[in-house]
């Protein structure tokens, strides 16, 4: 069969729907009175390591920003408010990588809060996984279908989603650091 | 004195994403052509050696070359199977849609369904869109039927999120006569129960992929 080269026309009866979003909130913060410790030049040591509460200033801000957010979902998703959410402060470095993972909490986000600039763009990127079983699978021109969102990690980058979607940490390159907050919602 | 002040980051978005893209319509004078589709499967079950009973209950599903009969009801159900890839394709890839207009491959084959047929949950996952059209849909059922006999049901393709129990789950179409639904061939969906006795419902499914010579479209 050949497609009519135009859209559809006026006279085609029918809508289209979109049903079963996903929603996530995505977003650039300003890390003005959040400060961590500057990068390691010669990091050792773990790939992933916590930082104490005290080694980051703005911790509440931090997490009064994640709270928002995740309510901003809730809202969203139309389900009750989250009442209260913790934060790590961890720096990923020495090639550190998630291939998949997911939270059992309702919610969990990231804001970066420093980075060193990585030879590869998508070195230490986050990635959120369509969560469309089999979607990815199917060849269609344009490939509309598994296409995952990327988090780059620069400073502010802020991103909050549903607990229970798969996400990855692409493997950071050799001398590449990250610091990031890491919430998870209390409910 | 001034002070600058350095305008504040927007504020985070919140984006609804990966939603599953379902076309339905309900095709006006279709009554007339299911007169005529009615009869020609019915004919055709008769005959054809491919017919079977397949991965249903009491469902009977004729071989996959309906799209070949020379008949004008199945112009019309082409053009209509058409009608529901464009809307889909373009609500998928926007103004990129006007691209895909060639190395289209469907197939469709008809499926009745008699005394408590039902189908369950499946996906066509070798198709980038599927789709069914109701040509019959038997009677609602009597006292020992459920009100929902013969709807189709779409289920949620995230697993992940209905292990949390977060979304409803399906969303469930009734059968009417000159109704077409359509949706990716990754979808899954099963067909609740037809009502028990003597009616019978009737479908022509389809399924609609690309071959593999497509030009990228950004």
């Amino acid at each position: 069969m050949t497609a009519p080269a135009a859209a559809t026309s006026a006279r085609t009866p029918g809508a289209v729907t979109r049903y079963w979003k996903t929603g996530l909130v995505i977003g650039n913060l300003d890390l003005t009175g959040i400060t961590a410790a500057p990068p390691d030049p010669a990091p050792a040591g773990d790939r992933c390591l916590t930082l104490p509460p005290g080694a980051v200033a703005g911790l509440q801000l931090l997490e009064d920003q994640f709270l928002a957010s995740m309510n901003q979902l809730a809202e969203a998703d139309g389900t009750p408010a989250i009442p209260a959410v913790g934060v790590d402060v961890q720096v990923w470095r020495n090639g550190y990588d998630m291939p998949a993972f997911a939270s059992q909490a309702r919610y969990a986000g990231w804001t970066v809060l420093s980075a060193t600039a990585p030879g590869h763009s998508e070195s230490g990127c986050l990635n959120l996984t369509d969560p469309r079983a089999g979607s990815a699978l199917t060849a269609m021109p344009g490939l509309p279908w598994g296409r995952q969102f990327v988090i780059r990690p620069v400073p502010g980058a802020h991103a909050v989603v549903p607990g229970w979607l798969t996400c990855s940490i692409v493997p950071l390159e050799p001398g590449q650091q990250i610091t990031v907050a890491v919430a998870v919602s209390d409910s | 004195m001034t002070t600058a002040t350095r305008p504040a980051p927007p504020r985070p978005r919140t984006l609804m994403a990966w939603g599953t893209v379902i076309f339905q319509a309900d095709f006006p004078g279709a009554a007339t052509w299911n007169e005529q589709l009615r009869d020609l499967i019915l004919d055709a079950e008769k005959t054809d050696p491919e017919a079977a009973l397949f991965g249903g209950i009491n469902a009977v599903k004729s071989s996959s070359d309906l799209l070949t009969w020379d008949h004008p009801a199945i112009s019309w159900i082409k053009g209509r199977i058409m009608d529901a890839v464009t809307a889909l394709t373009q609500a998928e890839l926007g103004n990129a849609a006007s691209e895909v207009t060639h190395g289209i491959q469907a197939e469709a084959w008809s499926v009745v369904y008699r005394n408590g047929g039902s189908l369950r949950p499946h996906t066509h996952h070798d198709s980038a869109w599927s789709g069914v059209y109701y040509v019959e849909a038997g009677d609602p059922g009597g006292p020992g039927d459920t009100s929902d006999a013969g709807y189709l049901q779409l289920l949620d393709p995230r697993p992940a999120a209905i292990a949390r129990q977060v979304p409803e789950g399906s969303h469930r179409i009734e059968p009417v006569p000159g109704r077409m639904v359509a949706f990716p061939g990754w979808l899954p969906h099963s067909v609740q129960a037809t009502a028990t006795g003597d009616s019978i419902r009737i479908a022509i499914a389809w399924n609609v992929a690309y071959d593999k010579t497509w030009r990228s479209v950004s």
